[in-house]
């Protein structure tokens, strides 16, 4: 019985995602559009680009290897596995049976598939491209983690029984502590997420790895027909569940609560609500830092990364510290 | 109980992820025009790189975009933590006697002060 609520669940929830994540996709290049005084493509653009992009054809290029035509399949395969330990306005349906550390590692996973795949494609675009997918995952994890745990460990000191599960991120939430250093360090973390999120969906400043006027879509300059509309499936399903990572985090109220209702019912508004959140945080993370900043040099985003996002992680890390030790106030 | 996971579960959920990916791969196979694998445009993206271009003496080099590379832009952008770090890797024995000394002393002070 729970096996099969398990996987109903799951299949339910692709469905649902890969609908919302792709009128996300839409919506944004619409927004986007506006910004720059343009009218910009109908709201369902992505679902036409899907469609289009698997009745094409597809071709492989003489050099690849097996590896290249499999790593769309388990990109999204990694995807959809991401979904089952993503919260989504509730806790994940997995979230007893494994943590945030399985939900960190899919992500890694999702980009890892994504440069096998482009070192099979025998392209030098698609190598440049996995070089940089990985220097950028290098130096994007280490401020996220340091965040992530930080948070977690506070939020273990308020005694909650699973200090790493996602679930408890809607028993707890960090502003209800109310303390000044709190407040001020979850603050910091939540500018650190920001910049996180924009460069895990790769848009703005850290468009690098697919720099479309530089090198080609990077790992996907290759890819083309079904191959390229599974990797797009992936990347639009990742979107949704890392920009869900820091919603649950930062912003975990749901709705059902206030209106006193319960059961399946609650589940669906808190879904949807979830789902508004995860749209406004992806319009300041991706929209509003797409139209506003342009891509940076690979050296620069590594720098970026270690010597500012880092310290301002470690920073609102000492903070969480400062007010667990009670060394002020 | 910090990091718990089941191994099971997981490879049950990826089961089911492949299973939805590779039915979604078929139906496409089916629904597109084809597969091109040789012939016109299954060469690489135009690139400086010419697969069909053997250069006399160095037939022995297979694109010249080698794994030496790979993290260029990690090592150039924290450059001068590099530097840095390079710079007190002396060789010298006594200097890593005195940095062990040095991580020793910070840790038994740190112990003594939160008991």
């Amino acid at each position: 019985m729970n096996v099969l609520c398990t996987t109903v669940g799951l299949i339910a929830i692709y469905l649902y995602v890969s609908f919302v994540s792709l009128v996300w996709d839409g919506l944004d290049r619409r927004l986007v559009a506006r910004m720059q005084r343009r009218v910009g493509p109908p709201l369902l653009q992505p679902f036409y680009d899907f469609l289009k992009l698997v009745s094409k054809e597809s071709i492989i290029p003489r050099d690849s290897n097996k590896m290249f035509e499999a790593s769309p399949i388990l990109a999204l395969a990694a995807s959809i596995t991401l979904l089952a330990y993503t919260p989504i306005g509730f806790g994940p349906i997995l979230a007893t049976k494994g943590d945030v550390l399985v939900f960190i590692y899919l992500l890694a996973l999702i980009a890892f598939i994504r440069v096998i795949g482009a070192v099979s494609s025998g392209s030098p675009y698609a190598q440049i491209g996995a070089q940089r997918e990985v220097i950028m995952l290098a130096s994007r994890e280490a401020p996220m983690m340091l965040g992530l745990f930080a948070i977690l460990w506070r939020l273990a000191k308020l005694d909650v029984e699973r200090p790493f599960s996602l679930e408890t991120l809607y028993q707890h939430n960090i502003w209800e502590i109310g303390t000044p250093l709190t407040i001020v360090g979850s603050l910091v973390l939540l500018i650190v997420f920001v910049f996180w999120l924009a460069s895990e969906i790769e848009v703005g400043y850290f468009n690098i790895p697919e720099a479309e006027t530089e090198v080609a879509e990077g790992p996907m300059a290759e890819y083309s027909g079904r191959h390229l509309a599974l990797f797009k499936l992936s990347n639009s399903l990742k979107e949704y569940a890392s920009a869900s990572l820091v919603v649950a985090m930062f912003f975990p109220w749901g709705l059902s609560q206030y209106l006193g209702i319960s059961g399946i019912e609650a589940m669906l508004v808190d879904l949807v609500f979830h789902t508004i959140k995860v749209f406004m945080i992806l319009f300041v993370s991706m929209s509003l830092f797409r139209a506003i900043t342009g891509r940076l040099r690979v050296t620069q985003a590594v720098n970026l990364f270690w010597s500012r996002i880092l310290s301002a992680s470690i920073i609102g890390a000492i903070l969480l510290v400062i007010d667990i030790l009670g060394v002020i106030g | 109980m910090f990091g718990y996971w089941d191994a099971l579960y997981f490879i049950y959920a990826f089961i089911i992820g492949l299973l939805i990916s590779y039915l979604l791969m078929k139906w496409a196979e089916k629904a597109s025009v084809g597969t091109r694998k040789e012939g016109d445009g299954s060469k690489i993206y135009i690139s400086g790189e010419d697969q069909d271009k053997v250069i006399p003496q160095f037939e022995h080099l297979q694109g010249y975009f080698t794994g030496r590379h790979v993290m260029w832009g990690f090592i150039r952008g924290i450059n001068k933590m590099f530097l840095t770090f390079r710079r007190e890797h002396t060789g010298l024995l006594t200097d890593y006697v005195s940095y062990l000394l040095i991580t020793v002393a910070i840790v038994l002070g740190v112990m003594v002060i939160w008991g």
